[in-house]
């Protein structure tokens, strides 16, 4: 059992929320080095001159992330190769308290949709998505100075 | 295998070491052999590639052909991170040129540096400070706090371990207000000459006058943080308020529905207390 954190929770701020069931909601974070596709959850490249991106609401859980191994072929398979293939969408994406980065200011870090779907593949050969947004030095920040 | 026996220089965590295998996965593998291998293919005005001969000078030949300066898209960066890494540069500029200022001098005319920051301080300062927060009226009410659907025992509540941090964060907060409110008040203390001047008042008179940070209030006296780090005083004195407001209504009213986890001592202590 391992903790991991969902972020693709793409509400717009100013709206009356409730307290989520389980885990908490989280605010005020800047996304740098990517931009933030509200629609379709997502990173995408940032704009020119934008060097910050305001992150919308962020929801921390505690879930599994223990992939089901092996078991009964059929409905444990397919959950399990359902497991990996979203494992593989995600870019864990570090969350540092100031845009110095370095161990003592890492919190955590949390799983963010890092692909459109089905989106071809680009120039570059054998580069995935998680690996671009890694490349490009993805993080949330709690502060921007 | 390369990367992962790479330690030292730049590589010194395990986030540097994904980076590490991040390239290498993507430089170092049986492309490279192909013809016409280009390493970034997005890149184009000037092509990355390994050149096909096997005499040195061919080589050199090639290596002083590359532009002088690389662009971010190279390493897979976004021409965003040029502007980033101008910007420090500037403020780094811009902090030196601030500390190279004369401190003294001046004379003449207006009021002197040391009316300045009191007058400050007495005006603007001091009156936004939050009132204290007192550890006794803090557990009564921890122990009414209710935690969400049912949570924890009716008085409980103070053993909740979301409310635990809270009392945590108080305590805390309440210690760097505390300092904060002793520096100040030293300082017009020492500027009507009521106490002695100390180098530790000067400096803080000196930050304050600066728009800057008193480093007492930042860190503790070996060097730890104790506080969050921000450039101008505004910033910091706007970060109290904020940081204020978050736990004040949360310990007088009721769990906020989402946090700004920027405003906790101990974000890593909020996520595991969250669980």
């Amino acid at each position: 059992m391992k903790d991991v954190i969902q972020g693709d929770d793409g509400r717009i701020e100013g709206k009356t929320i409730n307290a989520p069931n389980e885990g908490v909601y989280i605010h005020g974070l800047f996304l740098e080095g990517a931009g933030w596709n509200r629609p379709e959850k997502r990173l995408e490249d940032s704009n020119p001159k934008e060097l910050y991106y305001q992150f919308p609401i962020l929801h921390v859980s505690a879930v599994s992330t223990a992939i089901p191994t092996g078991g009964a072929p059929g409905a444990g398979q397919a959950a399990r190769q359902r497991a990996i293939e979203a494992e593989k969408a995600l870019y864990q994406c570090p969350v540092y308290i100031y845009p110095r980065r370095n161990d003592k200011y890492l919190i955590f870090r949390t799983g963010i949709k890092a692909e459109q779907a089905g989106a071809p593949q680009g120039p570059n050969k054998g580069m995935t998505a998680a690996m671009k947004w890694k490349l490009c030095g993805v993080c949330l920040l709690c502060s921007k100075d | 295998m390369v990367c992962e026996v790479q330690y030292g220089g730049r590589i010194t965590d395990a986030l540097d070491r994904e980076l590490m295998s991040c390239y290498t996965s993507l430089w170092i593998n049986e492309n490279c052999f192909q013809p016409n291998y280009n390493f970034m293919a997005s890149v184009t005005d000037f092509a990355y590639t390994l050149p096909d001969a096997q005499e040195h000078p061919k080589y050199m030949e090639y290596i002083n052909e590359m532009p002088g300066t690389d662009n971010p898209p190279i390493f897979g960066l976004h021409p965003n991170a040029d502007l980033t890494f101008s910007l420090k540069d500037s403020i780094g500029m811009i902090n030196t040129m601030l500390d190279t200022q004369p401190k003294d001098g001046g004379g003449g005319g207006g009021l002197s540096r040391e009316d300045t920051v009191k007058e400050k301080i007495e005006k603007e300062l001091l009156p936004q400070l939050p009132p204290d927060i007192n550890p006794l009226d803090t557990a009564e009410k921890l122990r009414s706090l209710k935690g969400p659907k049912g949570l924890g025992e009716s008085g409980k509540y103070d053993l909740i371990p979301l409310n635990i941090f809270l009392s945590q964060e108080l305590q805390r907060f309440q210690m760097v207000l505390g300092i904060v409110r002793g520096t100040m008040v030293s300082m017009i203390d020492a500027i009507d000459g009521n106490i002695s001047m100390t180098p530790e008042i000067v400096d803080s008179i000196n930050q304050v006058y600066d728009f800057r940070v008193p480093r007492k209030w930042q860190y503790d006296p070996t060097g730890a943080e104790i506080s969050w780090l921000t450039v101008s005083l505004a910033g910091w004195i706007k970060g109290l308020l904020d940081r204020f407001h978050q736990l004040n209504g949360w310990i007088n009213k009721e769990r906020p529905p989402s946090f700004w986890m920027t405003g906790f001592f101990n974000p890593q202590g909020f996520l595991t207390s969250m669980k």
